[in-house]
C-alpha cells in the first residue's frame, strides 16, 4: 500500500532515509530474534532435564513421607514436623539480563533448617523424606525461575517476530513502493515539461 | 523484594514439603483453593507452590492464574501424578509457533 505523501523531491529524500533506517533496523531485529531463539532452545533443553530430575526426586520424597506417615502416629508426626514454627525459608530474588530481557534467578539464603526433630519417635522414612525435600527445594526454585524466564523469553520472541515481520512485509515494501511511485511521477513531469518545451519551440519557429 | 515462599496444598503435602519453612495454606476442595489463592495473592511471595490438584481447581475459575505470580505446580502427596510439560508446551507454541520442537530439543 502506498503511503500518503506528496510526490516531491524533498519527500523522496526523506523516504530514502527512512527506508535505509528500516532496513538496518530489520537486520538488527532479525539478528536479535535468532539469538533469542537460540537461547530459548538452549533453556528448554536445560528445563527438560531439570524437570525430570525434580519430578523423580519429589515423587520419591512423597513416597517416603507417606510410608513415614503410615508408620508413625499422627500426633508424633505433627509434633516432629511442627516443632519449630520459627523455621522459614528465605530466598534471594535476583535478575539476570539476557538480550534486554530480565530473567529471574532465585537462591536460598542460608541453610535449610527443616527436619529438626527428635529421632526417638520418628521413622527412618521421615528422615529420608525430609532429606529429599531439602535436596529438591533449591532445584524446584531453579525450575520455577527457569519457567518464568522461558515465559518472558517467549513473549519477547513473539514481539520481536511481529516487529521483524511488520518491517519486512509492511513498512519496507510500502516505502519502496512509494519511492518508485514518486520517481515515476517525477520522470513523467520531466517528460511532459520536455514535450511542452519542444512544442513551444516548434510554435515559435513556425512564426 | 519478596523473599518468602508459599504453598497451597493438601494436608499431607503441607506437613511434609511445607515443613521446610514456607507459608502454608491447606486446601482440599475448589472453594478452599480459591480462598487460599486469594489470600496468597494479597501478599507478595517469591514463589508460590501449588499441587496439581489445586492447580486444576484454580484453572476452572481462573484460567490465567499461572500468570499472576511465579507459580510452580508440583505433584501432590496424595495424587503423586507426574508433573507433565503441558504449560511449557503452551509457552513454546507461543514463541516458536509449533510445539513439537519440544521433542527435538
Amino acid at each position: 500500500m502506498k503511503l500518503q505523501v506528496s510526490a516531491t523531491r524533498m519527500e523522496l529524500m526523506n523516504l530514502k532515509k527512512r527506508v535505509a533506517v528500516a532496513i538496518r533496523g530489520h537486520k538488527l531485529l532479525k539478528d536479535k530474534l535468532d539469538e533469542l531463539m537460540r537461547r530459548f532452545l538452549e533453556m528448554i533443553k536445560g528445563y527438560k532435564s531439570l524437570h525430570q530430575e525434580v519430578e523423580s526426586l519429589i515423587l520419591k520424597a512423597h513416597n517416603h513421607f507417606l510410608f513415614a506417615r503410615a508408620m508413625m502416629s499422627p500426633i508424633d508426626l505433627h509434633e516432629a514436623l511442627m516443632f519449630n514454627p520459627e523455621n522459614q525459608v528465605t530466598v534471594n530474588l535476583e535478575s539476570e539480563s539476557v538480550m534486554n530481557v530480565s530473567l529471574p534467578r532465585i537462591q536460598i539464603q542460608g541453610e535449610l533448617t527443616g527436619g529438626q526433630y527428635g529421632y526417638a519417635t520418628t521413622s527412618a522414612d521421615l528422615d529420608i523424606a525430609m532429606q529429599l525435600y531439602k535436596q529438591v527445594l533449591p532445584k524446584t526454585l531453579e525450575l520455577a525461575a527457569k519457567r518464568r524466564g522461558l515465559e518472558l523469553l517467549a513473549a519477547e520472541i513473539e514481539t520481536t517476530r511481529r516487529r521483524v515481520n511488520a518491517l519486512e512485509y509492511v513498512l519496507i515494501p510500502n516505502i519502496q513502493e512509494t519511492i518508485r511511485d514518486i520517481v515515476m511521477r517525477m520522470n513523467e513531469l520531466e517528460r511532459s515539461n520536455l514535450t511542452r518545451l519542444m512544442r513551444v519551440k516548434e510554435i515559435v519557429r513556425s512564426h | 523484594m519478596p523473599d518468602k515462599l508459599a504453598l497451597i496444598a493438601d494436608e499431607d503435602t503441607v506437613l511434609g514439603f511445607g515443613s521446610l519453612g514456607m507459608d502454608c495454606h491447606i486446601a482440599e476442595n475448589a472453594s478452599q483453593a480459591q480462598s487460599a489463592f486469594d489470600e496468597v495473592m494479597k501478599k507478595t511471595y517469591a514463589v508460590v507452590f501449588v499441587t496439581d490438584t489445586i492447580a486444576r481447581f484454580l484453572e476452572e475459575s481462573k484460567p490465567d492464574f499461572m500468570k499472576k505470580a511465579m507459580i510452580m505446580v508440583l505433584p501432590g502427596c496424595n495424587t503423586r501424578n507426574k508433573m507433565g510439560l503441558k504449560e511449557l508446551t503452551a509457552i513454546v507454541e507461543k514463541a516458536v509457533g509449533i510445539s513439537n520442537i519440544m521433542d527435538k530439543a
